[in-house]
């Protein structure tokens, strides 16, 4: 089979990339809702301190 | 600070890392671009990663951008950071201060402390994110004010406001203190930009904040945030900066701003996996066409070639393979055709084979070398 060789600029791609499209920012909050576990959980037992600003480790 | 609280946050980081090793993130939409930038940014700005790490560092960075996620919402994450450096400042709530940072580490964690230290401050952001961040900013403080005993007043301004300058000027004659996150990109559009070194490339800065500073005399405080291995959190800052008597306008800001990239550089240098700006550092880039130039005829003539693998990678699109420039930041769909050949030297009589065009264009473009 002939071998087809080409080569043609995206340019659509091109400018997503300039605008920033693909910042992968967010891009984690967005792939951990899911599953039956929620990743943060277990953090919603940290206990609420009544600390004043004085108490940081300062 | 409770030790069960130290043991719960770790828990939950251990929990998010968890849950993004259970994803494949090649088949996630945008992934190979994503990367290529990525690795792209890590070719050109720090040369001496071997590119083999560099999918490694990326899943990191992920994972480092998930954990910065959840800690934006967790009020106590103050708690969790050990603070070194320029307390003073930091604890100086009655003084106007100009906090410069970078996305690095947990990078929110300055304005948690910020509000628990009582700092009435205004923070920029971009036209397309004011809206959203104005309401969840506002939504933090007041949870913020609720938990702590703490009379912070935040605000957020746009960036894109042509009257930034000047409302930034009033905030800090006012009082206010201003946050600024100096890799971002942003700012009105004739903000005037001043080259910088930044590790081995060179960059255009906004020079804003050194002005204001400068003009107003209020000092600039670099400040950053960084994980430790043990996944706590550290916040270092830097002596505070500000204009010596008969420093000129100009002086004091080519001097402070490359003062201040060199600060974050160390940083990035040291925790590469941590910033958020390999995203988007190459729209900063100086004038990465000039640097190139036209090959001469002699290249058109060789009988060895080689593809131009420092230049150049390919990944896979679902509709094409995808050439992809690291030094232009542009990409070209290629025949699956090419990219075999591309993949397989050594390339006997490549004129021949590929025909003169496409010969022609890949040596012009320097694909072939």
């Amino acid at each position: 089979m002939k071998k087809s060789f080409s080569i043609q600029p995206k340019k659509a791609l091109n400018s997503f990339i300039k605008e920033g499209k693909f910042y992968a920012k967010n891009e984690s909050s967005r792939l951990l809702n899911f599953g039956d576990k929620d990743p943060m959980a277990s953090c919603y037992g940290i206990s609420l301190e009544k600390q004043a600003e004085q108490s940081l480790a300062l | 600070m409770r030790t069960s609280d130290l043991a719960n946050y770790k828990r939950a980081l251990l929990d998010c890392e968890d849950a993004l090793n259970r994803v494949n993130l090649h088949e996630e939409e945008g992934y190979t671009v994503r990367f290529a930038i990525f690795s792209a940014n890590l070719t050109n700005f720090l040369p001496e990663i071997p590119p083999s790490e560099h999918a490694e560092l990326f899943k990191s960075l992920l994972t480092n951008l998930a954990f910065e996620s959840f800690e934006r919402n967790l009020l106590q994450i103050g708690d969790f950071c050990d603070v070194k450096g320029n307390i003073k400042s930091l604890k100086s709530n009655k003084t106007p201060q100009i906090f410069c940072t970078f996305h690095l580490g947990s990078y929110r964690i300055i304005a948690n402390l910020l509000i628990r230290m009582g700092h009435n401050f205004s923070t920029i952001v971009r036209q397309d994110v004011y809206s959203k961040q104005i309401e969840s900013m506002m939504s933090y403080t007041a949870r913020m004010k609720e938990k702590y005993d703490t009379t912070s007043e935040v605000s957020v301004l746009n960036a894109e406001d042509p009257q930034i300058l000047l409302k930034l000027v009033r905030e800090l004659k006012s009082g206010r203190s201003l946050l600024v996150y100096l890799d971002g990109n942003t700012g009105t559009g004739d903000e005037k930009l001043d080259p910088v070194d930044f590790l081995s490339q060179k960059i255009n800065a906004r020079k804003g904040m050194t002005y204001l500073s400068y003009i107003t005399g209020v000092p600039l405080v670099p400040v950053v945030s960084y994980r430790k291995p043990d996944r706590t959190n550290m916040l270092y800052a830097g002596e505070a900066i500000k204009a010596e008597p008969g420093t000129s306008r100009e002086e004091f800001s080519t001097k402070t701003l490359q003062y201040l990239f060199d600060f974050f550089a160390k940083y990035v240098a040291s925790y590469p996996e941590q910033w958020e700006g390999w995203n988007y550092i190459h729209n900063a880039l100086i004038n990465r066409e000039d640097s190139l130039q036209s090959p001469p005829n002699s290249a058109y003539k060789r009988i060895h070639y080689e593809f131009n693998f420092s230049r150049y990678s390919i990944f896979e699109l679902q509709d094409a393979p995808v050439l992809f420039d690291k030094i232009l930041y542009s990409t070209y769909e290629i025949s699956d055709g090419l990219k075999n050949y591309l993949l397989k030297p050594p390339f006997v009589n490549p004129k021949q084979a590929l025909g003169k065009f496409i010969f022609k264009e890949l040596v012009r473009q320097g694909i072939l070398i």
